[in-house]
């Protein structure tokens, strides 16, 4: 009896203890609540995928395949940016469809080959279910719907900041240790004969500008981009400037993920022509040939590698 | 008359000796605080002797250049811009030179202009 007694009160502490180890934290404000959301499967409408899906925390909140299977392993057209650093973004997506991230953040979550899930049947779940009742009740104080919804998720992605990079200490602490010398041989490149940053400029080394790099042939290449939202034939073939930051872990490149490696978008650019022919539009900027030598555009790709934070760094050491 | 022209010799020496170079009120890293986004954003700006500057948001490096000065007038330029034309601003320190106002006097770099017109940087002290 003794025996059954002891089993009984294990088992009691087992169930108890369970309940603790597996039951989400209590979300204390927006970020925290954004966090969950960011990786909760309740916002696809198969329940099967989350927004942290695609947006993969080791690849710097990005996908390794050129473009994303969403519900049912239905294909994406564009490949998945990362979430990282957006906070000083001037629109969102490849096209530029949404101007604040709270405008961003519920797209995919209502797009019918990313999770699938219109809104409203999303508010519905989340005011159905008793722990996102209660964290949405905390931390907004009110029931949860399209405003707190998008509101968290922002918040989280505002979070993703990096600052920590080898570039970085560079630049802001004069380290001449933290980045080698073929990496600021290809900051000057990058400045330079390069011409990177007459695009690529600003915190996260895009501006907000859409540019035509010539990735639309109207025969193999026929995504329109920016001229899909704006309507304007002067924008086909225009894409949202790629920010840099951690750009070594968010391969594959360009918006259809077209460029398995930093060396092929390098290639590219040195010489366009040679790699998508007459093109329907290509920027001014990109009609020579840049004539990087190898050795060139080994210092632009390893200036490009002093981008990646240290937060990952240490993560793959 | 050897000591007169040894004397003369060390006059002359010492007037066209200068003995130290006016000093660069620039120097070290300046910050200007603002919103942007409904969000905080804190521009610094690191300005070395070796006459490069960069200028970073909310720590982010965003422009690297090269600045000179003439009296109050600074000169500058980043290849964003273009690294061949020089932007000019009167500079006006205050207190004890621990802060400064740019005030375009000719810039065509739009961008740089909205940056950097009529900002004024609080110097950043050294942590010890």
């Amino acid at each position: 009896m003794r025996k059954f007694y002891c089993l009984l009160v294990l088992c009691a502490f087992v169930i108890i203890g369970a309940q603790f180890a597996f039951t989400k934290p209590e979300p204390k404000n927006a970020v925290e609540l954004g966090k969950l959301l960011f990786s909760d499967p309740i916002l696809s409408g198969t329940r099967k995928i989350s927004c942290a899906s695609c947006h993969k925390e080791e690849f710097a909140f990005a996908d390794t395949s050129a473009v994303s299977l969403g519900v049912h392993n239905r294909k994406g057209i564009r490949n998945t940016p990362s979430s990282m650093n957006l906070s000083m973004q001037a629109s969102f997506f490849w096209d530029g469809r949404a101007s604040t991230l709270e405008k961003q953040a519920l797209i995919p979550i209502a797009n019918p080959i990313e999770m699938d899930l219109p809104i409203a049947i999303a508010v519905k779940r989340l005011q159905l279910n008793t722990f996102y009742r209660k964290a949405f009740q905390n931390v907004f104080h009110e029931m949860p719907n399209q405003n707190n919804l998008a509101s968290a998720l922002a918040e989280f992605q505002r979070t993703l900041e990096t600052t920590d990079s080898p570039f970085d200490d560079w630049r802001m602490n004069d380290n001449e240790d933290a980045v080698s010398a073929s990496a600021k041989r290809g900051f000057i490149l990058f400045n330079g004969k390069g011409n990177c940053v007459q695009c690529h400029f600003g915190p996260d080394f895009n501006n907000v500008e859409f540019r035509t790099i010539g990735l639309y042939d109207g025969k193999k290449l026929l995504d329109s981009g920016r001229a899909g939202i704006t309507k304007k034939p002067a924008d086909l073939g225009k894409f949202k400037i790629g920010p840099l930051r951690n750009i070594a872990l968010t391969a594959p490149y360009m918006h259809n993920g077209m460029f398995k490696t930093l060396r092929e978008v390098i290639n590219y650019y040195n010489d366009p022509e040679k790699i998508v022919p007459n093109p329907v539009t290509r920027d001014s900027l990109l009609s020579k040939p840049l004539n990087l030598t190898e050795t060139e555009k080994d210092d632009l790709e390893n200036f490009l590698r002093t981008l990646t934070d240290k937060r990952f760094a240490a993560k793959r050491q | 008359m050897k000591k007169l022209v040894f004397f003369s010799l060390i006059v002359v020496a010492l007037c066209s000796f200068k003995f130290y170079d006016e000093p660069n009120p620039l120097l070290g890293k300046w910050e200007w605080k603002k919103v942007y986004k409904k969000g905080p954003m804190a521009i610094m700006l690191l300005f070395r002797n070796n006459g490069t500057y960069d200028g970073f948001a909310n720590q982010k490096s965003f422009v690297t250049g090269t600045y000179r000065l003439k009296k109050d007038t600074l000169y500058i330029s980043d290849p964003i811009c273009n690294s061949k034309y020089e932007g000019t601003y009167k500079m006006t320190m205050y207190g004890a030179q621990d802060s400064v106002r740019f005030d375009v006097i000719a810039d065509t770099c739009k961008g740089r202009v909205e940056g950097a017109n009529a900002t004024v940087y609080k110097k950043i002290k050294a942590v010890k």
